[in-house]
């Protein structure tokens, strides 16, 4: 098998595997696959923090990006387009899942995979922030952690995340100041203790 | 730089989004207020831990396998029947969020109240249409009342509206007296020639032109046809009498026998009477009282607007007399109601032929002939049980 990566080096390549997907060419679109199919997967594994969900979402991400792949306009780079479809499911995923509770998330919180370290004492402390943190992520509403995600892991401009999320530039600011007050509120305790 | 200031502006000096100034101000005052430095130390701290978060990655073979799970899954669904798929579609594009759930209880509600409030609206434009018709029909059922309540006038041209008719007192006094002098005339033609006992059978006679001769119908003509406004002073003067409490058998006959209108004392109600025939034969109190009071000093002609009276009605009749003479044996009017009990008597024999019936009415009138003290009614009333008694002979 070529490498993905060999293969769609240039956008000229990229454009050409657009323009025979649309026509209906899955050979093609699984070239395109190739290419994002890493970081739409970590995209909504940020989302969602599950492995399964995140495959589920990135699968029908492409899925997705296929049977709409005719309303896609050539001139437009691909990318933005399939994270903006991963975005929009992954959001939709987390409120529908905001009303169901999983087996897992019954389950009380543990500690069991943490490396043992030199400072066991200290490391626990900095691995208990670190979840901590991950979780107070995890916990905010699903249109706050769109944005902080992609402001600090896809590290996109104000612009950029109002264009994936279709949102104003003004609403990304507030979203992302609430976001952040909110991390800062539910980790007061860790960070008052000089963190 | 005043701490709020600060608070506002510190996630843009974090994003490197302020310009230059803003940026030493803020700097500046981070120097010198620990608290908003700590803050920004807070922020930066926990984004630079969120940026450390490392996610695990799936295996190399998860990956090689990744684009064909894909391919399998668009081809799976290309195989899904269209209600699936829809129904996938539907779920993407309406995720029912409690908000959600609210905001369409409301726009519901809304539409809901719009709807009843429309349907309530329309149905209230409807009723004064409704109002109008009916006041537009008022009209009509006024004047066909005056006309059933115009006794003098059933088959006659109808008479003018009340409000155009003179003052009631001196109108009311030529009519009574014109129609005494006109009754007394006709009185007198009758008696001088043979009764005609029974009265022709065909529908324009008993509509009235039959009992032509007899006083009460032929004034009224002559007077609706010589003096229209006659008519209608017959009919104010009916609804005076009717005011007054006067039995309205009373009333019909005013204009033919002046001493016998307005008996206080007379309790007989028509209404009664006629409640008490058998429905298919009903007809108006003053249809009725006029057809047996206008032809009493004859034997009226029952066939009546195309129906007879049946052996019911007639027994109803002579009651209702009866018991008039009963509760008013002083009353003038006793002379006439002997007539009346007679006829229905007559009738009633011809009808059933009933002996005991016979008999009897022979020999109340006969009894009563011993204290009548009217000549004609004598007369009358020796006619029709010599007429009785022929029927038994017969």
């Amino acid at each position: 098998m070529v490498e993905p990566e060999k293969e769609l080096e240039s956008l000229e390549a990229e454009k050409e595997l657009i323009r025979k997907a649309k026509q209906g060419n899955l050979r093609s679109f699984e070239g395109l696959v190739r290419k994002y199919q890493k970081n739409i997967y970590r995209l909504a594994y940020r989302m969602t923090k599950d492995h399964d969900s995140a495959d589920d979402l990135a699968q029908e991400t492409f899925v997705k990006a296929f049977t709409s792949i005719k309303s896609f306009k050539e001139e437009h780079s691909f990318y933005p387009w399939v994270f903006r479809i991963c975005m929009n499911l992954s959001i939709n995923y987390l409120k529908r899942k905001k009303f169901t509770v999983s087996e897992s998330e019954l389950e009380p919180y543990k500690l069991e995979d943490k490396k043992v370290v030199a400072d066991p004492m200290s490391q626990l402390m900095k691995d208990e922030l670190m979840d901590k943190i991950e979780r107070s992520i995890d916990g905010l509403p699903p249109a706050f952690k769109a944005v902080f995600i992609l402001k600090v892991y896809e590290e996109l401009s104000y612009e950029q995340i109002a264009k994936s999320l279709n949102i104003s530039v003004g609403t990304v600011m507030s979203r992302l100041f609430r976001a952040r007050e909110r991390l800062q509120d539910s980790l007061k305790d860790y960070l008052q203790g000089g963190g | 730089m005043r701490c709020k200031d600060c608070e506002k502006f510190i996630h843009l000096y974090l994003d490197k989004k302020l310009d230059e100034q803003k940026r030493k101000e803020i700097e500046k005052h981070l120097s010198e207020c620990p608290r908003c430095k700590e803050k920004f130390e807070a922020l930066k701290m926990v984004e630079g831990k969120a940026r450390g978060i490392e996610i695990p990655e799936p295996e190399e073979a998860y990956w090689q396998t990744f684009s064909q799970r894909v391919r399998e899954r668009i081809i799976s669904k290309q195989r899904q029947p269209f209600g699936i798929r829809l129904k996938e579609f539907v779920g993407n594009v309406f995720v029912f969020t409690p908000q959600r759930l609210r905001i369409a209880a409301a726009v519901a509600s809304i539409v809901l109240v719009f709807i009843v409030g429309k349907l309530y609206i329309d149905y209230r434009g409807t009723i004064p249409e409704k109002i109008k018709l009916v006041e537009k029909e008022i009209p009509k059922a006024e004047k066909i009342e005056r006309a059933l309540e115009a006794p003098a006038t059933i088959g006659e041209k109808p008479a003018p509206a009340p409000e155009q008719a003179p003052p009631r007192t001196e109108k009311k006094r030529v009519v009574d007296q014109k129609a005494a002098e006109i009754k007394e005339e006709a009185t007198k033609e009758e008696l001088e020639k043979p009764t005609p006992l029974i009265q022709p059978e065909s529908k324009e006679v008993a509509a009235g032109a039959g009992v032509e001769p007899m006083a009460k119908k032929g004034v009224t003509r002559d007077i609706a046809e010589k003096e229209p406004v006659a008519g209608v002073m017959e009919q104010e003067a009916l609804k005076t009498v009717e005011k007054e409490d006067v039995p309205k058998a009373a009333m019909t006959t005013m204009a033919d026998v002046e001493d016998k209108k307005a008996k206080p004392e007379s309790k007989v109600e028509a209404e009664c009477f006629i409640d008490k025939m058998p429905p298919q034969e009903k007809m108006a109190p003053q249809e009725m009282c006029v057809y047996w009071f206008a032809d009493s000093i004859q034997i009226p002609d029952i066939d009546y607007f195309g129906s007879k009276l049946s052996t019911d009605s007639l027994r109803v009749i002579s009651d209702f007399w009866k018991k008039f003479v009963q509760d008013n044996p002083a009353d003038p009017f006793v002379e006439y109601a002997y007539l009346q009990i007679a006829a229905a008597y007559y009738y009633s024999f011809d009808k059933t032929k009933d002996e005991a019936i016979r008999e009897q009415v022979i020999k109340e009138i006969e009894e009563f002939l011993k204290i009548s003290q009217k000549e004609e009614i004598k007369e009358e009333l020796i006619k029709r049980v010599e007429k009785l008694k022929d029927l038994k002979e017969n």
